[in-house]
């Protein structure tokens, strides 16, 4: 036998009559169910609110004994129950939680209770039944907000009005690297210097002071020297009086998504310059190549009469009109064909030689300089390398020198230069001449595609705008300078070492 | 009532010049043309400058579109800024039928737009009814200079 070491509630008195009213009300108001175990007979007493909690209404009462709940009970819980009794004989203490079928489905409950006196072995256990299941969602769905939010790619951490952390998702730990454990507690300057440079100074009082800030992004190098963007969305937090109490920071990792939406506004601005291309493209094929036409089938009508009349030198004058409109016109679809391969992805830019590459185009022009009399110079300090596409760049060379050559022999001891600097990043290319010049309202004009200040000369009008397109494919540009009556200077500028990324030829 | 239509023509293709002056030398009505290669000389012509201190006035501008240094709508556009010549009839004669050009050429307050055919007997059939067109039909607006 045990020894009786202290009673676990005292002795109670007797009870008045009226006590005994106020005690039935007290149990008929309760919103828990009582009950009391006669744990020798297994008998068990409910209190009318237990019939109600479980049926729904007081008018079915339920059985006496524990079996009347453990049919209801899911059966899960069931043998969690039973060890509770079980344990409940021994220590006089119980303490169980399940679920049970109810009039109004299924619902957590929690019974606890105790043994009135600490006989041995236990007679008397008695307690109350609670209905669990509003709490117990409630907890439930915490659980699971707070499981959403840990698991969030975004860092979502709450200060308090003190810039202390008091909130600090799984997010934030992978964004900053920095453990929930140490940062909790800590003022948010304890950041890496990194983040709290960005973070603390200008945002945080605002969002503090209640304003609701998105669509922020802020750009930093990371410890490893990483380029790292953040978008950023603060709020104050409130308390359930309106009071300010904190304010909450997500941050997100926008880097990659920067990064795309940078590539795809850079690919959208080259298909509409392609587009616009392709536009121009379509205008000069229905004008410019049927120009010639209406030469050809003009003169032929009329050397049809000429020779009917027998003007035999009219109608060598037509006959010669039409072979040169057809010369013409297959100069001009060479061209078009010659300007669209500027470009293309089968040859994509890389470093080139430009000693030797500008040595092979000189060599390939000065037969040419030297017909006309005019003198080719190459300019000393010419750069070593240059980012293009050897193909494109000699071509736009020779362009460049054969419009010089064009220009500047109509002047005493023509002179033209070839030349290239290296400036902030880029490689400056030029051809100068000592021809007449170009005014300048027809400095940009001239670079358009068939656009021609002088029909005299011999061309298409092809050459500078396939010029100007080298350059804009690699990110370059192409431009003149010029005064009337002292020459012009072309000039060529190509980036040193484009992203191979941004350039076209990598998505064509 | 037919009487001698003086044609200025802006042309800068030589032999699209002579095509035209040689189809209206065979029209029905009496004309004269003169022929300039770009829109700043006829800009000039039109105005009396540079080397055309005694042009005449002409009837009608036969006005091509593409044209080195001042293309067609910029010199219609200077002459209908001109007080001197904005009631002057001007012709759009060119190869483009683009949608773009005609829209551009009818917004600057063009009298005609016309496409040069490429069809030699539609070519001669055009410019017989142009010379027609502007030498019996048409009723030219009153000269000043006159």
């Amino acid at each position: 036998m045990p020894e009786r070491t202290r009673r676990i509630m005292p002795e109670l008195p007797p009870l008045a009559e009226a006590d005994v009213t106020r005690l039935r009300r007290a149990i008929n108001g309760s919103t828990e169910g009582l009950w009391e175990w006669d744990v020798p007979t297994g008998m068990v007493w409910f209190s009318p609110r237990t019939t109600l909690l479980l049926e729904g209404s007081v008018n079915t009462p339920i059985p006496p004994n524990w079996d009347a709940l453990r049919r209801r009970m899911h059966p899960d819980d069931a043998p969690a129950f039973d060890a509770a009794l079980a344990e409940a004989t021994s220590r006089g203490e119980l303490d169980a939680t399940f679920r049970l079928q109810t009039a109004s489905g299924s619902r957590w409950f929690r019974a606890r209770g105790a043994s009135p006196s600490d006989d041995h072995p236990i007679q008397t256990v008695a307690g109350s039944i609670q209905d669990t299941d509003d709490l117990r969602r409630a907890l439930d769905h915490n659980a699971y907000l707070a499981a959403i939010v840990d698991a969030d790619d975004d860092a979502v951490i709450g200060v308090n009005r003190d810039a202390v952390v008091i909130a600090w998702n799984g997010g934030a730990e992978r964004l900053f690297g920095q453990s929930t454990d140490s940062i909790l507690g800590q003022p948010l300057a304890a950041l890496a210097p990194w983040v709290r440079l960005d973070l603390l100074p200008d945002l945080l009082p605002r969002a503090l002071r209640g304003e609701i800030i998105s669509g922020q992004v802020i750009a930093h190098r990371r410890e490893n020297g990483d380029r790292q963007e953040l978008s950023l969305r603060m709020g104050p937090i409130r308390d359930a009086r309106e009071e300010i109490v904190g304010a909450s920071i997500i941050a997100q990792d926008v880097t990659s998504r920067r990064a795309m939406e940078r590539r795809l506004v850079s690919a959208g601005r080259d298909l509409r310059r392609r587009s616009d291309e392709l536009e121009q493209f379509v205008y000069t094929v229905s004008h410019d190549l049927k120009s010639p036409l209406v030469t050809c089938t003009g003169y032929v009508g009329l050397l049809e009469e000429d020779l009917e009349a027998g003007d035999t030198e009219s109608a060598l004058d037509a006959a010669r009109r039409v072979r040169n409109a057809v010369t013409r016109m297959n100069q001009l679809i060479d061209d078009l064909l010659e300007l669209s391969r500027i470009g293309r992805s089968d040859a994509p830019p890389k470093s080139l030689d430009l000693t030797r590459l500008v040595a092979e185009v000189v060599e390939f022009m000065r037969p040419r300089f030297e017909e006309r009399g005019a003198r080719l110079d190459v300019a000393p300090d010419l750069p070593d390398r240059v980012f293009a596409v050897d193909r494109d760049l000699s071509r736009a060379l020779e362009n460049l020198l054969e419009n010089a050559l064009k220009y500047a022999c109509d002047q005493p001891e023509p002179v033209v230069t070839l030349g290239g600097r290296h400036e902030e990043g880029q490689v400056l290319l030029f051809v100068r001449d000592t021809g007449p010049g170009i005014a300048p309202e027809y400095h940009q004009k001239i670079f358009g595609l068939f656009q021609r200040l002088d029909t005299a000369k011999p061309g298409t009008g092809v050459g500078l705008a396939s010029v100007a397109k080298v350059a804009s494919v690699l990110r370059g540009r192409a431009w003149v300078d010029s005064e009337p009556g002292i020459g012009a200077t072309f000039w060529i500028a190509l980036p040193d070492q484009s992203d191979p990324d941004s350039l076209e030829f990598a998505s064509s | 009532m037919s009487r001698m239509v003086k044609f200025l023509l802006v042309e800068d293709d030589e032999d699209h010049a002579e095509l035209v002056k040689r189809n209206l030398r065979r029209a029905r009505v009496a004309n004269s043309v003169t022929h300039v290669p770009d829109g700043v000389e006829a800009l000039a012509f039109l105005r009396r400058e540079g080397n055309y201190p005694d042009a005449e006035r002409p009837d009608v501008v036969l006005l091509d579109l593409k044209l080195p240094k001042l293309d067609g709508l910029e010199v219609l556009t200077a002459i209908r800024a001109d007080d001197e010549l904005r009631d002057l009839p001007v012709v759009i004669l060119t190869t483009s039928d683009a949608e773009a050009d005609r829209e551009r050429a009818y917004e600057h307050h063009v009298n005609s737009y016309l496409v040069k055919p490429v069809d030699f007997e539609k070519f001669r059939q055009m410019v017989n009814d142009l010379s027609l067109y502007w030498g019996v039909w048409n009723v030219l607006p009153p000269r000043t200079d006159e």
